[in-house]
């Protein structure tokens, strides 16, 4: 197939189709009445095709439907180049692969304000280009000063990746190379939890506060739609997308047909983020987490960098397989006792819960579930033998922990341990010493408290 | 005869996202930005302004038939409504005319900025030359997006 000879081929303007500017679509009826809407995204599907996400706009659809003829001009979010792309409506979809990537954008939005099971994408409009023009302008466009993407970076980048001996360094490494590489700002990495239902933030970097151990469950909001369809999920607009759906909700509302329509969640992450890239980590198929970048500014990611973010995401996920394979293999403990007596300071109070094995340190909240219940399995370990150094295989076949089935998730719950002690508390740190290999360093007296249900 | 009322007349004539469309007379539809617009006392009529370099097909298409439609979008309350019209008088802009453009330019930027977006950007979307448009309206239309998108006013 040769490609169109358009004065603009649509695969140059790529970042116009991220939905970051709304575009403008003009249709006109049989009998010569002329309308224009606005609406949020227009997917490219190749060199010649484009979708229209087809939410309310009813007259341009009976429009297209009667004279195929439409308009559409659309923006250059990084330099405010307009294009007119005169296209030609061929069908309306309403399922399969492109219906469900277009579906899965709205209905994350709409799952974040509560709207997930009244606003839906009603179809895909797919329509053939004809033409693509630049919309003339009589002035020199002053272009942004955003340094361009190198991709010879990639290459670095997938080394930091795949040299990875450890869970907690692979994490470290990517988030760092991310940032360093590329610049980006704002990055967090979420895992699936051992029960399939949860994601917890095993890393972050470029937020004031780490937010590691924060959960979401698959399925709610933007990151959990992205997790539960297992789509990448590109927002750069992210404020005014919510705004669209807010606005949707309190029309439903505002008509008394209000059924359906659940809390707004709190939007996790950057407080007055504009842009949001969030991509699902997988690996053979099984979801492991999600990638998720995120900016200030409106339209801060591109095409391109969602090419970074799928390397990244599709790396880490088969290191992550890797990482867990060998640490099936590791070797079995050497003790070693603490040749250390802890700082001559007040004596920490220590207590366990075991209804959700969460563990508060002097009170404060640390950290629950498999993750606590291992820091109380050590720290017990610690008190009665002085022993620092574990091995992660004796964690992992300890009876006492009873792990078998979230064996697979150990080393992502140690690193979460790790961060969240750095976070929270100064005398208590969970130190890499090898490969599979932890020790624990502990800067005070304890008082362990088990308090049961 | 369609008037429009003052309140309309308030949301029209500030800072909002404008499009209009018009129609070649075998039936291909045309759109372009508009920048500001001004609602005539008896409020039955609308200057919008175009950008002039990229003007010549709305300027055919209004030459032949004078068919209009214009979409006014609050782009941070998404409230949204469409005038359909017919065009009677097309010309160059004033002095007093550039002070609206200008105004609503400086609107509409401050609206957009709110939404993350650099100003040097939006000023991008913008010619320094326009062409001011004038509609008789015709048809009223809500368009804010849910149920009830597209109902007449």
């Amino acid at each position: 197939m040769t490609r169109p000879s358009f004065s603009v081929p649509l695969r140059d303007i790529e970042d116009c189709f991220q939905g970051v500017v709304p575009s403008m679509i003009a249709s006109v009826s049989l009998d010569g009445v002329p309308n224009v809407t606005e609406l949020s995204i227009v997917h490219r599907i190749d060199d010649e095709h484009i979708a229209l996400s087809r939410q309310f706009f009813n007259k341009t659809i009976a429009n297209l439907q009667a004279n195929p003829q439409g308009q559409l001009v659309v923006i250059d979010p990084q330099t405010g180049r307009q294009y007119r792309l005169d296209i030609e409506f061929l069908r309306t979809e309403t399922e399969g692969p492109l219906f469900g990537k277009m579906s899965a954008r709205l209905e994350a939005v709409a799952s974040q304000v509560g709207m997930s099971k009244v606003f839906r994408l009603a179809a895909a409009d797919i329509c053939r280009v004809t033409e693509c023009q630049q919309v003339p302008l009589d002035k020199d466009l002053v272009q942004p000063d955003r340094p361009q993407l190198d991709l010879t970076k990639a290459d670095e980048l997938s080394r930091c990746i795949t040299s990875a001996a450890t869970v907690d360094e692979l994490v470290t490494n990517l988030l760092d190379s991310l940032a360093a590489l590329f610049g980006y700002e704002h990055l967090f990495i979420m895992l699936v939890d051992e029960t399939g239902e949860r994601l917890y933030t095993v890393a972050s970097r470029g937020y004031p506060e780490s937010g590691v151990g924060s959960e979401v469950r698959i399925g709610d909001g933007i990151l959990g739609v992205a997790a539960e369809r297992r789509q990448t999920i590109s927002l750069g607009n992210v404020q005014s997308d919510l705004g669209y759906s807010r606005t949707v909700r309190s029309r439903y509302e505002g008509t008394g047909t209000a059924e359906g329509i659940e809390r707004e969640i709190e939007l996790p992450g950057l407080p007055g983020v504009f842009s949001q890239h969030v991509v699902p980590i997988e690996a053979r198929d099984e979801l492991l987490g999600l990638l998720c970048a995120e900016s200030e500014t409106a339209g801060r990611f591109g095409y391109v960098d969602n090419f970074v973010f799928h390397l990244a995401a599709r790396e880490i996920g088969l290191q992550l397989v890797l990482l867990r394979a060998n640490a099936a293999r590791l070797p079995q403990l050497t003790a070693q006792i603490s040749p250390e007596v802890p700082a001559a300071s007040a004596v920490a109070t220590i207590r366990h819960y075991t209804a959700d094995d969460s563990v508060f340190i002097d009170n404060e909240y640390l950290i629950k579930g498999v993750a606590g219940r291992v820091l109380w399995r050590l720290l017990q370990t610690y008190q009665e033998e002085r022993r620092v150094d574990f091995t992660n295989k004796e964690i992992r076949l300890d009876p006492a922990l009873e792990l078998p089935d979230i064996k697979d998730n150990l080393e992502a719950r140690l690193a979460l341990l790790r961060r969240r002690l750095e976070d929270r508390c100064d005398f208590l740190r969970i130190g890499n010493t090898g490969r599979g290999r932890i020790r624990l360093e502990v800067g005070r007296e304890l008082a362990l408290r088990e308090v049961r249900e | 005869m369609l008037v429009i009322d003052r309140e309309l007349k308030g949301f029209l004539e500030s800072g909002l996202a404008i499009a209009l469309a018009t129609r070649s007379a075998d039936l291909r539809p045309h759109a372009q930005r508009v920048w500001g617009a001004k609602v005539s006392p008896d409020g039955r009529s609308v200057e919008v302004f175009v950008d002039r370099p990229a003007a010549a097909q709305t300027m055919a298409n209004l030459r032949d038939n004078g068919r209009v439609a214009t979409v006014f979008v609050n782009i941070l309350t998404n409230r949204s409504v469409q005038l359909k019209g017919r065009c009677v008088e097309v010309g160059d802009p004033g002095p007093e005319d550039w002070s609206i453009i200008d105004r609503h330019r400086e609107g509409f930027t401050g609206a957009t900025s709110a939404l993350g977006f650099p100003a040097q950007m939006i000023s991008n979307l913008w010619s320094t030359q326009v062409v001011k448009v004038r509609f008789v309206v015709e048809d009223l239309f809500d368009q804010t997006p849910g149920p009830g998108a597209g109902r007449p006013l």
